[in-house]
Order: structure tokens, then sequence, then C-alpha cells
């Protein structure tokens, strides 16, 4: 089913928007909680709260990209769970590429004293736009879906030192850009 | 506010999201294959394979392709130095524009010893409207202040022996070329800047006129990492008369043979490593620095394929024809030393 039909069935309050989101989404929601959670009950459980989160969200909302939208959705869910299950260390298994991005910035910028939430989504918008093709792939496939270096390689077809560097180069670029705009921006 | 880069990624626009959403993900959702979508992906990928092998034997479609981050792909198969660098490269895209010429540092590659960079240097400006005499059309020389640093240490890097960049014209604006850099067989540390003060970049004339110089500044400094997981190092560690092969490190693109020998020739002139392999006619050695008891041998990897010959010689004994000339029998009897080494 097309995602425009979905959404209208969102709108019309029709529980077979979630069996049909599950159907077409489902396992890219799973997966990409996976990823970040590394335990299914924990994952599933995140699945569930996306749809329901869609539910509640749909009207008023009305995504453009319904694929995105709910991807979003799914991911925020997963991270905050992540935090929780991380602040009383509950668990031992760490997402790697969460910590590797949170610790390499906040180690090297307060950018929570100078930006705001907002300020901070334009400029990394605006850094993934300048970015090449090719590192904003990597980058986005590493940080935002969550990929393991050995995925990545494989979804990129690339050798695992050219992934790497390509990480650690545009690690380093994101820094600069936000420490630029830090100590430069209002 | 709890600001966190990995949690406020999530916000970032839609498409960003959707178009890196892993292919293997999206396999595992949409398992039936739409013959007719496949069928168009078939056509355009035909149509861009075309379109690409049309433009590189045509220069006039040349010009219009897109070279940043794909230029060892163009022309990693053209240069003396050749080698699949596309595979471990990556993209740069940092640019300088000064007096009417963009320089950018494309791609590059360090495999732990030699640092490989793909540049792309498009003039406002027709080159052949600089000088009316034929300059070298698969060279572009530069003066430059080259070096890398780390941990507040600076050191100065080798241009390998080759003048410059060795790439083509691929329009009447547009040059480019891969430029190899080492720290002269010593190991580049893990993690460094690279540093590029380009002052002129120079159209190479026949002698005497040496060269036509356009002048700039053209600076770069871009963090670099090197990657040594892709090389082998063997420790050969084989000796005959104070004469010694001490290790081979084979890397994607190169093999640098390090060597050491008595301080007898009172430098380098007489003495010579000879390289053979399974694949390369003659001698496979394409460079050499030799001080004056030790020195080391590049030899370009795709010259071997699975099995590579040294031998130490002096050729003063054996050079009065030139010692590319001596066949592999004759070499091996003048040699001091020989080894034999299987690469994996």
């Amino acid at each position: 089913m097309e995602d425009s039909k979905i959404i209208e069935l969102y709108e019309e309050r029709s529980e077979k928007a979630i069996i049909e989101t599950q159907g077409k989404y489902g396992r890219m929601i799973l997966n990409l909680c996976s990823r970040i959670l590394k335990n299914r009950p924990d994952s599933e459980e995140c699945e569930n709260d996306t749809y329901l989160g869609c539910w509640n969200s749909i009207p008023p909302q009305k995504p453009l990209s319904f694929k995105a939208y709910i991807l979003k959705i799914a991911r925020n869910l997963a991270i905050k769970r992540y935090e929780y299950i991380h602040a009383d260390k509950r668990d031992i298994d760490k997402c790697i590429p969460y910590d590797e991005l949170n610790n390499f910035i906040s180690n090297q910028v307060d950018i929570d004293e100078l930006l705001s939430e907002n300020q901070i989504i334009e400029s990394l918008n605006l850094f993934l736009r300048n970015l090449p093709d090719e590192s904003r792939k990597v980058f986005m496939l590493r940080y935002w879906h969550f990929l393991s270096v050995k995925e990545i390689m494989s979804e990129c077809k690339m050798s695992k030192s050219k992934v790497e560097s390509m990480l650690f180069r545009t690690r380093k670029k994101l820094k600069d850009f936000l420490e630029e705009r830090s100590f430069y921006g209002e | 506010m709890e600001s966190n880069i990995a949690k406020l990624l999530t916000e970032v626009d839609d498409i960003y999201v959707t178009e890196t959403i892993p292919q293997k993900i999206c396999d595992e959702v949409y398992q039936r294959r739409n013959l007719h979508a496949f069928s168009k992906i078939a056509v355009a990928s035909l149509a861009i394979i075309l379109s690409l092998l049309i433009g590189m034997a045509n220069p006039v479609w040349a010009q219009n392709l897109p070279f940043i981050g794909k230029i060892f792909e163009f022309i990693q198969e053209k240069i003396d130095f050749s080698g699949i660098y596309s595979y471990y490269a990556t993209e740069i895209g940092e640019a300088t524009i000064s007096n009417g010429v963009k320089i950018t540092l494309s791609e590059c590659y360090c495999d732990g010893l030699n640092l490989y960079i793909a540049y792309e240097i498009v003039s406002d400006k027709p080159f052949e409207e600089y000088t009316e005499k034929d300059y070298m059309k698969k060279q572009i020389d530069y003066s430059a202040n080259l070096y890398i640093s780390f941990e507040g240490k600076k050191i100065a890097l080798d241009d390998t022996g080759v003048s410059g960049l060795e790439g083509e014209f691929v329009n009447k604006n547009t040059f480019i070329g891969v430029e190899t850099l080492s720290l002269n067989g010593k190991a580049f540390p893990e993690k460094f800047d690279l540093n590029i003060l380009i002052n002129n970049i120079q159209l190479l004339l026949p002698y005497p006129d040496n060269e036509f110089e356009i002048h700039g500044t053209w600076e770069f400094e871009i963090p670099m990492e090197s990657n040594t997981e892709d090389c082998q190092v063997l420790d050969v560690e084989l000796e005959v008369e104070k004469h010694s092969i001490d290790r081979v490190v084979i890397s994607p693109i190169m093999i640098t043979v390090y060597s050491s020998y008595p301080d007898i020739y009172s430098g380098t002139v007489d003495y010579d490593l000879v390289a053979f392999s399974d694949i390369w006619e003659g001698n496979a050695a394409i460079q050499g620095i030799y001080d004056a008891t030790s020195g080391i041998t590049r030899i370009p990897r795709y010259r071997v394929k699975s099995q590579l010959e040294l031998y130490v010689i002096d050729s003063s004994t054996i050079d009065a024809i030139g010692i590319e000339r001596y066949s592999r029998k004759e070499i091996s009897e003048h040699a001091i030393l020989y080894t034999k080494i299987d690469l994996q």
C-alpha cells in the first residue's frame, strides 16, 4: 500500500493503518531499534511504541515522507530507551556509534551553551548538505542507521580502512563545523 | 538543554534519512522484487555505464564528467604507478581558488608509508592560453611547502622522485592528476594533519625553457589517518657480506623493500636492488632512494602477482651496458644477495 493511503487510514482512525504500517515497515523499524538496543524484547517494545506514536500524532501531523517520519519516531524511542537502560548501567552492551559520536563532540565543545536545539539541527542539515555524497552516506549509515563498519563495507563496497578513514574525517569536519558555528554564532 | 548530537541527528531533513536507508534492510522489507522497477534500474545503469565509457573515450564528453571523488577511478589505470587506489581512497573534496585557478584535493589514501593524493586543477582561462609553447600533457609540476604535523611536530614530505602530478588534461581548463608523497621510507603516524601550501603550478616545457609558472596561493590543512591494516610487513633479515634485505612492506599499491649495505661505495652509485616478479618482464622496481648505508626500493604492487625475487648487486661489476638490459639469469650470476618472497 502506498504511504499516502496509509496516512489516510490514520486520519480515518482505522486500525488497519497500524497493520499496514507493520506490514510495510515493521522489519525496518525492528532492525533499526535492534541496532541501538541490541536486545530483542526492548526492540519489539519500541516497535510497538512506534505504531502508537504514529497513531497519536497523525492527525494532526501529515508527514511528507512517511518512511522517514516513522523511522524518526522509532529512532527517538530506541535512543530514549537506550539512555534509560544505560543511566543505571542496567546493561553492559554499548551502542558504539551512539557513544562514539557523543563522546567525540562533547569532549570538544559545549554546544548547549551557545546554540539552541533548532540551531543545532539546522547546522546538522547544512553540514550534511555540504558533505560529498559518499561521505554523507557513510556518516548516516553509521550514526543514523547505526550500521557496523563491516556492514557499511558491504553496503558501500568499500574497504575497512576507507570506511574508517571517511568516518574519522567526517567526525573531524563536524567538530570543526560546530565549533566554528558556536564561536561565531549568535 | 540536554543536547546530544546522536539524538539530535534524528531530526535532520527527511531526505538524508530516506536516501541512506541500507539496501540490505530495504531488500528484507521488499522481498518481492518488482520486475518492472528492476528493468528500469537496469536500463538506467546501462545508460550510466555507456555515458562513462563514451566520456572516457571522448574528451568533449569527458569535460562534463564530475571528477571530484572519482579521480583515482578515472586515472588509476593510466599512470605509471597504477593501482586500485579508488578501493582504498577516501574523498576529501577540499578546494582553494587563487588567481583564477581552483585546486581541489579530491581523494587520498595513506598506506602507512606512502600518501597518495588525487588533485583536480581547474583554470578559468584555458591552459593553452598561458603559453604558446607545447607543454607536457601528462604532468603538471608545482612548487609547494608540504609537510605533516602531529603532536606538535612537523615533518617535511618527499615527492618520491616524481615531479608534481602525473595525470592528464581532461579538457582545455582541467587537469587531473595523482601525487605520491612519503617520509622517505619512515612510517606515517596513525593520525596527522596534511599541510600543503602551493605557491605556483607549472606547465612543463621542453628544455631550456623548463616551465611556465602560474602563481597563486593554495593552502590546505587536511586531517588524515594512516591505514596499515591492508599492509603486510615481512621481516626478511637476510644478510650476506654485510649486505642485507631487512624488511618488505606490501601495501595494496606499493611494495617497499628496505635494505642495508656496508658504506664501501661512498654513496649510491654502485649499489642496486633489482626486483623480478612472476608477471612483470624486466626489473619491476620503479624507484629507489639510497643513502650511504641503507636504502628503500619501491615496486608498484600491480607488477607482482604472488612471487617476488630480489637481487642485490654491485652494479660496477655489471653495469657496462645498463642494468636494465641484463637478463634475470645474468643478474642472478652477479648477485651478492638473493631472496624470494611469496606474497599472500
